[in-house]
């Protein structure tokens, strides 16, 4: 029997060595849920926490978009980008994960447990940028999503809340298109501060989910107050399938 | 052979195995990582497939560094270590079922990292289409709503009133289109009161829009419209509604809609045959004649004919269907097809036939410094008409920047206004038979010749023609004609024609800064021709044809302009220069006597709006405008514009001049607990039009007179707030207007008349979640006016509105309405009551219902009014208690 001792003179870095498990990915961001949306979104890690944050679109997104084809058919997209950029935290060592979200002009701190995904990891594999990256997929709050993971960056990260490959997830799409993820730059070793973001309301998302139905009915019960006479109102806050997350856990009945 | 071999356990760490019964083929890898100074957590540790290189498995080592991973596969494999800033190592490992547990503790040697940067390459793979659809929140019915109007009354912000016109906010809506395609334009009351909800799925409210798709993003726009985005199910198929209502005293209804809405070809016919009342048609004139202000290429829109006289019913602060004793019937026929890309043809027909009648009962009394009389009149009206109506739109996208659009405009009404009335004990009947031609040809140029600049080319001919034949069976006038003493009756015979030519050319450019500039050069042309001819007859012998009642006039004016238009835009303050310049050329001739003149003129106008922030936007203008008169204000004679009245206007050129200021202050939005909305409007007229009458029992002479100075100024303020506590709103509106003019009566000298209303309303708006749901308003009105004598009185109208959802299929809903008039003695109080029950047998198919309108029976109301000559005490006869059986049929 050998002993396996290795002892490695190491040649220390200073800070470089401190922050080489840390990085910063740039990914483009398309959401197709009743609105066609492109924005950029960044990514900071390390070994203990990882940080994604929807950046606002960089063409100019008024309240309203019009588009008119040349058959003259009209559409429209209501939206507006909050000034609050929505945000996903995941600390390893409290194993959660923290949301920003805004909801009626009001920031809430959404804390979850670290979502676990049944991957399945396929033999395919291709080469994104200079990433020898494998496909897998998994299914996650109603959503079937096809990743490409790259085990290079050995960290189980991934834009949004997508996680627990052995690598770092650099394109994710769904099955119906609706969401599509994709790196564009990827910086390593780059030192980054990753801090865990604050608002003004913490808030378990099961809470925040039944607080959001509660909210869109005082809404509604508010605005059928104002119709003029001979006039009645009824409003229906937006579908599920429009959503990143159709079902959650909590929701599938178990027989 | 030597697989054994190739596993080494090290006794310098730590090694922790978790042993479990699983079945026999499932082997635990297990281990720790570390480098030299201790454990690495977070580290990967992968099962590499030999040959192929991709991952089978894996998992992450934690705290202190152990990892486990459990597989079913059996071979040769790759164990492979990594973590960011180590070297990766590569283990090879052999699974057989022999092998419960594989322990793999490995130790990673430290590489030095140096900052990499990598940029990727976006895939081309994702279309990015700006097709964008709407992402409203859609908007259900509770389930009681049977046609879009009802629906629309739904939508918040949106604003139906009694006759049905749609407004946003304050704004009235520019078209309801089905699902991107317009059929009626303003005429869209003939949609939103026909066509039914069911097929419904959404209803988009667009802001800032533009009727013309070039102009988007261009021209500056508060226009709205809105979108009925149909069910799929409701796409490509015919479907249609029958309702049959019956009830008492032939009283009835027979709705029927036929659709079919395809994305190449619309159709949408429809019918309506009633006696209940109802106008099908809501005001067929936004249709006929559309009215759009800042319009691009809307040349011609505000030149039509204004008849002289008239056999109509009051306008009453009530709902119309109330006195409108009718017998209605109405066919529709519209499609709107697109047999290529680029081709798009509209065509809409309507044929109306109606006939009404009207009942009232007034005592004028006139009060004045020198005439003072009553009047009674006991007034019977039946309007006859026929009308038909064709529309032809072709619109040609002949490429993604150039358009041409045409709309051919044919209308023929045929009308037999008859009225028996008693005049102060005097029987008297009155007959009225007119028709209206009309012939109207559009054709506009759109090329947008860069991204943000529109060029729009647009030239307009415009034909109508209304002649008059009117008789009345009494003669009144025997103190203006003396020398007629065998006079029995009179009539007159009228013409008023209309030709309009108009050329226009318009340029915007819209700059980066979002500011925008708007050119225009035109020319319009329009001449008049009004025709009257006032005879005296003794039976059918015609005694005198008196001077001064004979018309024969020809007004031409000819406008050549030049407008500018800046909007700068700077953050979210925007500010407004307009100046106008028109040279004029106006030729008259009356009777055989002309005259012509060449007025020039600029009007400019400058203004404001400021987005102060979410919650307050600003908006003021301040304008000066010359208005040209119209025919009807320069004709030289008399003409008789009712049984006992004649007017004439002032036979020559004039000009007049206003200023007018505008302010608006919002604070808040509609959806929000509080909502304000205040408007002052001020405007001077620096001469205007008034009248110097001539009041006899008998008759009275009205002749515009110029006379300067006119004041008018208005406050009004709107206020919402939501009571969460009681899940209800409170409205307030408060109005204020003051008016101030002067007029001459019977050869006095200019009197000055000052009229002050004051408006008080209040509403509480309830928004249970259960059966049963309440609307509560009341409403104070008070006009004063005071000449050299005081008059005022205040009215209050009140309502209180019940709905009751007992379930989805069964609903009920009530409406009470009270009319208070201050000023009448008795008889100054009346209730009404309403109510609607729906009864869905086979849900989407069949629906039963029973309506009664007036269940109090109420047979007459009457109502005060006070001028600046007097007052008077009018009473209607409205429709008795009825009450209808119903059944809807859907397909």
């Amino acid at each position: 029997m050998g002993k396996v001792i290795c002892f490695i003179t190491i040649f220390f870095f200073g800070p470089y060595l401190q922050s080489q498990n840390s990085g910063y990915i740039e990914y483009g961001y398309i959401k197709n849920l009743g609105v066609n949306y492109e924005t950029t979104g960044t990514l900071v890690f390390d070994s203990e926490a990882s940080l994604f944050i929807e950046l606002k679109s960089t063409d100019k997104i008024t309240d309203k978009i019009y588009s008119q084809d040349e058959k003259g058919n009209t559409t429209v997209a209501v939206m507006k980008e909050m000034d609050v950029r929505p945000k996903n935290y995941i600390s390893k060592k409290k194993d959660s994960l923290y949301s920003i979200q805004t909801f009626f002009k009001k920031t809430y701190l959404v804390k979850e447990v670290i979502p676990e995904i049944a991957w399945v990891l396929t033999n395919e594999t291709k080469n994104i940028g200079e990433f020898s990256c494998q496909k897998a997929t998994g299914a996650f709050r109603g959503r079937n999503y096809t990743v490409w993971f790259t085990n290079e960056i050995p960290l189980p990260y991934g834009p949004w809340k997508l996680n627990g490959l052995p690598g770092l997830i650099l394109e994710a799409k769904d099955d119906l298109d609706e969401l599509y993820f994709f790196a564009k730059k990827v910086a390593l070793g780059k030192e980054e501060i990753i801090s865990k973001p604050q608002a003004e309301i913490v808030i378990e998302l099961k809470a925040f989910i039944s607080l959001k139905v509660k909210l869109y009915k005082d809404k509604e019960k508010l605005i059928a107050t104002k119709v003029p006479r001979n006039s009645q109102f009824k409003f229906t806050p937006p579908a599920r399938s429009s959503q990143k997350e159709i079902t959650y856990e909590w929701e599938i009945k178990t027989d | 052979m030597g697989n054994k071999n190739r596993l080494n356990i090290g006794f310098t760490l730590a090694v922790f195995i978790i042993f479990k019964n699983f079945c026999f083929s499932q082997t635990i890898l297990s281990g720790n990582v570390s480098d030299s100074i201790g454990a690495i957590s977070s580290a990967s540790i992968v099962l590499k497939d030999n040959v192929s290189q991709s991952i089978q498995t894996y998992s992450y080592s934690d705290i202190n560094g152990n990892y486990q991973i459990k597989t079913n596969l059996q071979g040769s494999f790759n164990l492979v270590f990594s973590s960011m800033g180590y070297q990766s190592k590569t283990k090879r490992i052999f699974i057989d079922k022999e092998k419960k547990e594989i322990i793999t503790p490995i130790v990673l040697i430290e590489k030095p990292y140096f900052l990499n940067e990598v940029i990727i390459k976006s895939p081309e793979a994702i279309l990015v289409k700006k097709d964008t659809i709407v992402f409203n929140a859609a908007i259900f019915s509770n389930g009681t709503e049977q046609t879009v109007e009802e629906l629309l009354k739904k939508i918040p912000g949106l604003e139906i009133d009694n006759e049905g016109t749609i407004k946003v906010g304050n704004k009235e809506i520019e078209k309801l289109m089905v699902d991107g395609d317009d059929l009626f334009e303003k005429g869209y009351k003939i949609l939103s009161k026909n066509m039914p909800a069911y097929p419904i799925k959404e209803i988009e409210v667009l802001e800032n829009y533009s009727n013309n798709r070039l102009l988007k993003n261009i021209e500056e726009s508060d226009k709205v419209a809105l979108n009925l985005k149909l069910k799929d199910d409701a796409k490509h198929i015919w479907f249609g509604t029958i309702e049959a209502s019956l009830g008492n005293d032939n009283f009835y209804e027979l709705k029927s809609n036929l659709m079919n809405f395809g994305k190449k070809n619309k159709y949408y016919f429809f019918t309506n045959l009633n006696t209940i009342g109802f106008d099908a048609t809501g005001d067929i004139n936004n249709l006929i004649r559309p009215f759009r202000l800042n319009e691009p290429a809307s040349i011609g829109d505000n030149q039509s004919i204004r008849t002289l006289l008239n056999l109509s019913p009051n306008n009453l602060n009530f709902k119309r269907s109330r006195t409108n004793f009718n017998n209605a019937e109405l066919v529709s026929l519209n499609a709107i097809f697109n047999p290529t890309e680029k081709l798009k043809i509209k065509t809409l027909g309507f044929f109306n036939w109606d006939e009404n009648n009207f009942f009232r009962n007034s005592i004028d009394i006139v009060n004045t410094d020198n005439a003072n009389f009553i009047n009674t009149e006991q007034y019977k009206l039946r309007n006859k008409k026929v009308i038909a109506f064709g529309k032809l739109d072709i619109i040609y996208n002949y490429s993604k920047t150039k358009m041409l659009e045409a709309t051919t405009k044919y209308n023929f009404g045929d009308f037999n206004d008859s009225s028996n009335l008693v005049f102060n004990g005097v029987s008297t009947m009155e007959s009225l038979k007119h028709q209206n031609t009309l012939v109207d040809q559009k054709i506009n140029y759109t090329n947008k010749f860069k991204d943000k600049n529109v060029f729009l080319l647009t030239g307009r001919f415009i034909h109508e023609k209304t002649p008059q034949h009117y008789s009345l069976n009494q003669f009144f006038y025997s103190d203006l004609f003396p020398s007629a003493s065998t006079a029995n009756n009179v009539a007159q015979k009228g013409d008023l024609q209309m030709d309009f030519l108009g050329v226009n050319a318009h340029l915007l450019n819209r700059k980066k800064s979002g500011s925008l500039l708007e050119l225009q050069i035109g020319n319009t042309f329009r001449k008049d021709k009004l025709l009257s001819t006032f005879s005296i007859l003794e039976d059918d012998l015609v005694l005198e044809q008196p001077n001064g009642y004979q018309n024969n006039t020809t007004y031409l004016v000819n406008d050549l302009y030049v407008k500018s238009k800046y909007r700068l835009k700077v953050n979210n303050f925007g500010i407004i220069g307009q100046l106008a310049v028109h040279q004029l050329f106006n030729s008259l001739e009356n009777n055989n006597i002309s005259d012509s003149q060449s007025p020039f003129y600029i009007n400019p106008s400058i203004g404001f709006d400021w987005e102060i922030n979410d919650k307050n936007k600003i908006t003021s203008s301040y304008s000066y405008n010359t208005t040209n008169a119209k025919v009807i204000d320069v004709f030289s004679d008399f003409v008789l514009t009712g049984f006992r009245s004649f007017e004439k206007g002032t036979g020559s050129f004039n000009q007049l001049d206003a200023s007018s200021f505008v302010i608006n202050y919002q604070l808040g939005n509609w959806s929000d607990r509080f909502f304000a909305n205040t408007f002052v409007i001020y405007s001077k007229n620096y001469d205007f039009f008034s009248t110097n009458t001539q009041i006899d029992k008998n008759v009275t002479q009205t002749e515009k007179i110029l006379i300067s100075d006119r004041e008018f100024i208005n406050v009004n303020s709107k206020l919402d707030y939501y009571f969460k506590f009681i899940s209800s709103n409170l409205k307030l509106d408060l109005a204020y207007t003051k008016t101030e003019f002067k007029n001459s009566v019977n050869g006095s000298s200019l009197r000055q008349v000052n009229s002050n209303n004051y408006h008080l309303g209040l509403e509480v708006r309830s928004g249970f979640k259960g059966v049963f749901n309440f609307h509560l308003g009341t409403k104070w009105m008070t006009t004063e006016i005071e000449t050299t004598v005081k008059n005022s009185f205040t009215d209050n109208i009140s309502f209180l509105d019940l709905t009751f959802l007992f379930s989805k299929a069964f609903d009920v809903q009530v409406q009470s309405e009270r009319y208070y008039f201050g000023n009448l003695l008795n008889d100054n109080t009346y209730y009404f009551l309403d109510f609607d029950a729906r009864y869905r047998l086979i849900e989407n198919k069949l629906t039963l219902g029973i309506t009664g309108k007036n269940l109090f029976n109420t047979k007459t109301f009457r109502n005060f009014n006070i001028s600046d000559i007097g007052s008077s005490s009018t009473e209607y006869r409205l429709l008795p208690r009825f009450v209808l059986l119903k059944m809807e049929y859907r397909f």
